[in-house]
């Protein structure tokens, strides 16, 4: 990817019916995926709760702000809440770490952080919001290694903190990926789409013109009769006269007919390109 | 009189000015606005020199190949023209570009239009009386 394809990535923007999707979930799997610890700590008198409860709120709060409706048209604000999860998720889950130390079973460390990363990964609305919870997923544990408990810090295998790096890494691919693959599916439909509306657009322009062909065909015999009275028999004039009438009402009835459409045109007065010096020529 | 070209538009002005165009040049036209009118004066319409047709007759009616079509079962011998507003890639004018008939398109300046008219009924020579 060059520099150009780096900022339109940086700038893309999901839909925000998208950004509310991910976000929302990524809050439900914070809320469904918390009590997971919390059976693990059940029988742990030392294990407090708090953490994990503290983060089920903040996934219980993001998700139900968002099925009822709030911050719509605000997606900038729904990507923000995507990483207050995420931070609430990493913030969770660095408390619960020492509570390992009681544990009668080795410990896998930082599982719960590699999987929230790749989630991240999956899930962001954003490469902003996206990048950034993946940094504090996996930021988050490696700066705890070393005030780790010796118990805890002894099973820490030596392939940390590296491990999390490299999930962290993986993340992020997975983030680029998907935004890219996703920019480039929009980019797509988006010019499907306009050039499908060009396509009845110049049906509709094509159709004016048939209507408009036999008056103005009308008007040029008329006009020519008109021009040469010894070419016509006497009373003729009254007919072609009425003719000429008739076409050109009926060119103003189309004109009334387009009237109908001025709204659609953008107020900022782009115009379609045609102007009267070019069209006479 | 027996007319040397017979016009077919649904248009009651246009048929009008091109009788009286027609007219000006000395060449007597008739003029009919449908399929069914073309077989009302059959007898006229086969006996002239050329039929100068419109392709869009109306709503619901046969437009102007259907008339061609006709013409070609009565085994008319004179020169067919289509005069058309329709636009190069509309799905009729495609249709008609098939039968090989020549096709003028709407709106024709006096000096290309009249001049191919005349010069089929010039080609022809005078109708059958």
């Amino acid at each position: 990817m060059n520099a150009r394809a780096w900022l339109g990535l940086l700038r893309f923007e999901l839909p925000e019916r998208d950004v509310r999707m991910a976000t929302a979930t990524a809050a439900a799997f914070n809320l469904l995926g918390m009590p997971i610890d919390l059976l693990l700590f059940r029988n742990e008198p030392n294990a407090s709760p708090w953490p994990e409860i503290g983060s089920m709120a903040v996934g219980a709060v993001i998700l139900s702000a968002l099925a009822l409706g709030r911050f719509l048209g605000r997606p900038s604000a729904v990507r923000t809440l995507f990483f207050v999860n995420g931070l609430a998720v990493a913030l969770a889950l660095s408390l619960i770490v020492p509570y390992f130390a009681a544990f009668p079973r080795p410990w896998l460390p930082f599982q719960g952080f590699k999987l929230g990363a790749l989630v991240a990964g999956m899930l962001a609305p954003g490469f902003a919001a996206g990048l950034l919870t993946i940094v504090v997923t996996v930021g988050l544990p490696m700066a705890q290694i070393p005030a780790l408990p010796a118990v805890l810090r002894s099973q820490v295998s030596p392939v940390e903190p590296w491990a999390l790096f490299a999930f962290g890494l993986a993340a992020a691919f997975i983030l680029v990926h998907r935004l890219r693959v996703r920019a480039l599916e929009i980019r797509a439909r988006e010019a499907l789409a306009e050039s499908e509306a060009r396509r009845r657009l110049a049906a509709a322009y094509l159709e004016l013109r048939d209507l408009m062909n036999t008056p103005l065909q009308s008007i040029e015999l008329a006009t020519v009769l008109l021009q040469t009275p010894q070419d016509r028999k006497p009373g003729d004039e009254a007919a072609i006269l009425e003719a000429l009438r008739r076409s050109s009402e009926r060119l103003a009835a189309i004109s009334r007919e387009l009237k109908k459409f001025e709204h659609v045109l953008d107020r900022a007065g782009t115009r379609g390109g045609l102007d009267g010096q070019s069209a006479s020529t | 009189m027996i007319p040397a070209i017979s016009i077919v538009d649904d248009c009651g002005d246009l048929r009008k000015l091109m009788v009286l165009v027609l007219e000006s040049e000395g060449i007597e036209a008739i003029a009919l606005a449908s399929l069914a009118e073309v077989r009302r004066y059959a007898e006229d319409v086969l006996q002239s020199c050329a039929v100068v047709l419109d392709i869009n007759l109306g709503p619901e009616q046969p437009d102007g190949v259907a008339v061609y079509e006709w013409l070609r079962e009565q085994a008319y011998a004179g020169r067919v023209f289509f005069l058309t507003g329709h636009a190069k890639d509309s799905p009729r004018l495609r249709e008609a570009a098939e039968t090989g008939v020549p096709i003028l398109e709407k709106p024709m300046v006096f000096e290309q239009l009249v001049p191919q008219l005349v010069s089929s009924v010039a080609a022809a020579g005078p109708p059958a009386a």
